[in-house]
């Protein structure tokens, strides 16, 4: 017992000079060297690529009409100002003798009529032929002479709804559904109509889930009900007010028309807090 | 070897499985959100008034649909609009209304209802309530009763649209018995006297002037308990409301403090003061026989059983302070379940059992508060200079209670809270009203 410490002591020390002379020269210094900036570049930004529509070309203003030229009096012979007052006034009071009224022409009743032109039989139209190589020619031509006329175009009503480009195209990519703002933009929404059942026993396993199918125009086409995790008139409540709070957000024209794809088959699932 | 094949055998199938889910995952890949916040403002609701061909009913279908709108008004979950705002007029309840016309004016949910006068001793109430944006009828109902009875019916009226609109049985059709209290502070007189829970109809249940105090409903009877002090020892009551018959339980010398009834009404719990120390006991009512179910040195008060019969949660202070403790209904089993700062008094279990109302001190102000059984989610819903004598609703969501003003002319008035604490409101009284205590639904 008398040399527990001193000993204690020594062996701890052998173990940590020990350790240091093993390990103190395996670990190997970096290699200083530049430091290089490095930009990180997302794949999405090149790989997402949005619906749009050929850009409506710009109405361009109508020629407004020429004013008919008129000739400059020279200043020589321009009247002085109160010179043509007073020829207007004397113009007022002198009015213009009125035509004298044409004698009507009198036409000989006895006259014979000219005669009417022999109408001749008209001939039946040819029958159309269905000539497929015509109406390809006539697509043809049309695509030729007109390129623009075969890219999609927007209404005037749905203009401020698309995403433009110089030529149409179609979405492509992971991130082409609805973004984060706009899914928190449609659960506010959802907020707003959704009457929540705080005051239920247990409101927290009131869970209701139904499917939504949506129509361009954001009005509901068909909901189905998923499932319901409650029982009795308070799951009852709950089921009610899910349903009323889908077609009370109707429509649901917040979504945009170009992620169409994204949002017209959705799953809501309605989960009251404790 | 074996076991070495065991395991790699099991973590290819775990990571053939992941796989698996993961494709089906991205096979079904739809949009998919969770709402899990909602408004909750008050249900926006359209009440014409009731129709009918004949002059009387007319008058009482204005009366009845007034007093529906009055119900569900006061009870914060629904805002009635103002009839003026509605644009069609229903002739006919039998055809479903243009719902065009009620979404408009935002209403969420209509009510159109007639009144048949079958005779002048008769007559029906049917009514039908409409889901709006559901475009459906959510129920439809009809009642028959006597003309002078149209109050009674339009509670019923309002308890089925609250309970279809909301998931839970209404609390219309119910009365409230309170002491009203008349004279100076000093010379109080103190008579039991009942009323609809609206406050209409109110009128005294003894004659004479007595003095009672914390009278207390059974739950399932139109029976109540109260303390009588006609006679220099006190005495517990029972009194059938509809007959007028009073039964003496007891007189113990003594103090006795509040008898309350089992959910049963079989049983009564009550405090009895036995050689300077009260405990709890509870009383058999078909035998009178007394169980003492507290044995502490410390003084046990107010206590109020659980809708399931099973336990109790009563007063006590043998923690130094008055706090909240329950036990089992066999008196074992007790734990504290109250730890805030302050004093806690009067615990009320909720019928819906999942509350414990209660009366707080702290700071020189008085709270009535609700926690959960198990003490947790305390929450206090009002601040007064003295607030007392909580007494929940038939369903459990509001609670009355009296409120006395400061002062030397302060009066005693009855107040309800819901439980989310902002639906305050007075309940008017014919005087100066405590202690009440809430009926069950009326039969």
């Amino acid at each position: 017992m008398r040399f527990g410490l001193p000993i204690s002591l020594m062996a701890h020390g052998l173990v940590l000079a020990g350790g240091i002379f093993m390990f103190g020269r395996s670990i190997p210094t970096l290699d200083e060297g530049e430091v290089v900036a490095v930009e990180i570049l997302t794949i999405s930004e090149f790989t997402n690529i949005r619906a749009a529509i050929k850009k409506p070309k710009p109405e361009e203003p109508a020629p407004e009409p020429e004013e008919p030229m008129q000739l400059q009096t020279p200043m020589e012979n321009a009247e002085v100002e109160s010179d043509v007052v007073e020829k207007r006034q004397e113009d007022a009071t002198e009015q213009p003798p009125e035509p004298e009224p044409e004698p009507e022409k009198v036409v000989d009743a006895e006259e014979p009529a000219p005669e009417k032109p022999k109408e001749e039989e008209p001939t039946p139209p040819e029958k159309p032929v269905f000539d497929l190589d015509a109406l390809s020619d006539i697509v043809n031509r049309t695509r030729d002479a007109a390129p623009e006329k075969n890219q999609q175009v927007a209404l005037e009503s749905e203009k401020t709804v698309y995403e433009y480009a110089d030529i149409s195209r179609t979405a492509s990519g992971e991130g082409t559904g609805l973004s984060v703002s706009l899914l928190d933009k449609l659960q506010t929404e959802m907020m707003r109509c959704w009457r929540e059942s705080r005051d239920a026993v247990d409101p927290e396993t009131l869970v209701v889930q139904f499917r939504i199918r949506l129509l361009p125009d954001g009005y509901v086409e068909k909901v189905d009900l998923l499932g319901e995790t409650g029982r009795g008139p308070y799951a009852a409540v709950a089921r009610q007010r899910a349903a009323a709070a889908i077609k009370k957000c109707e429509p649901y024209d917040f979504l945009p028309a170009e992620n169409y794809s994204s949002w017209k088959d959705m799953t809501l699932s309605f989960r009251p807090r404790a | 070897m074996t076991s070495i094949l065991r395991i790699f055998v099991m973590c290819f199938a775990a990571l053939a499985f992941g796989l698996a889910s993961g494709v089906v995952t991205t096979a079904h890949a739809q949009l998919s959100i969770d709402i899990t916040k909602g408004n909750i403002d008050p249900t926006p609701i359209a009440i014409p008034n009731f129709m009918s061909t004949d002059s009387r009913g007319k008058q009482i279908g204005q009366d009845l649909a007034e007093v529906v709108r009055a119900d569900l008004e006061r009870s914060g979950l629904f805002r009635s609009l103002d009839p003026k705002s509605f644009i069609e007029t229903q002739s006919n309840i039998d055809y479903a209304p243009t719902f065009a016309d009620w979404r408009v004016i935002k209403a969420e949910a209509l009510v159109s209802g007639r009144i048949v006068m079958e005779s002048d001793s008769r007559m029906r109430v049917e009514f039908r309530l409409w889901d709006i944006f559901g475009g459906e009828q959510l129920s439809g109902l009809r009642l028959a009763a006597t003309p002078d009875n149209w109050r009674r019916m339009a509670h019923k009226v309002s308890d089925a649209i609250y309970s279809q609109l909301t998931g839970e049985s209404g609390y219309f059709d119910s009365r409230i018995v309170f002491i009203d209290e008349s004279g100076p502070k000093t010379d109080r007189k103190k008579r039991l006297a009942i009323m609809d829970q609206d406050g209409a109809n109110p009128q005294f249940l003894l004659t004479g002037p007595s003095t009672v105090i914390t009278p207390r409903f059974s739950p399932n009877t139109q029976k109540i308990t109260y303390m009588s002090y006609e006679n220099i020892v006190p005495a517990i009551y029972l009194l059938e409301i509809e007959t007028g018959r009073r039964e003496l339980l007891g007189s113990f010398p003594g103090m006795t403090f509040a008898p309350r009834f089992s959910p049963d009404g079989n049983t009564m719990i009550l405090t009895l003061s036995k050689g300077g120390n009260s405990d709890i006991y509870a009383m058999d009512l078909r035998s009178r026989s007394t169980t003492q179910l507290t044995t502490n040195s410390a003084i046990d008060v107010s206590a109020s059983y659980a809708p399931d019969g099973r336990n109790i949660v009563f007063n006590s202070d043998r923690g130094g302070s008055p706090q909240i403790y329950t036990m089992s209904s066999d008196g074992s089993n007790v734990k504290r379940i109250s730890f805030g700062k302050g004093r806690y008094n009067a615990p009320v279990w909720s019928p819906r059992g999942d509350k414990i109302a209660f009366v707080k001190s702290t700071g020189g102000k008085f709270h009535i508060g609700v926690m959960n059984p198990d003490g947790s989610g305390e929450r206090l819903l009002t601040e007064s200079y003295l607030d007392e004598g909580p007494t929940w609703s038939p369903n459990g969501r509001v609670i009355l209670f009296s409120r006395e003003t400061r002062g030397r002319n302060g009066k005693n008035e009855i107040w309800s809270v819901d439980l989310t604490g902002t639906n305050l409101r007075r309940v008017p009284t014919p005087g100066s009203a405590s202690d009440p205590a809430w009926s069950p639904l009326l039969p």
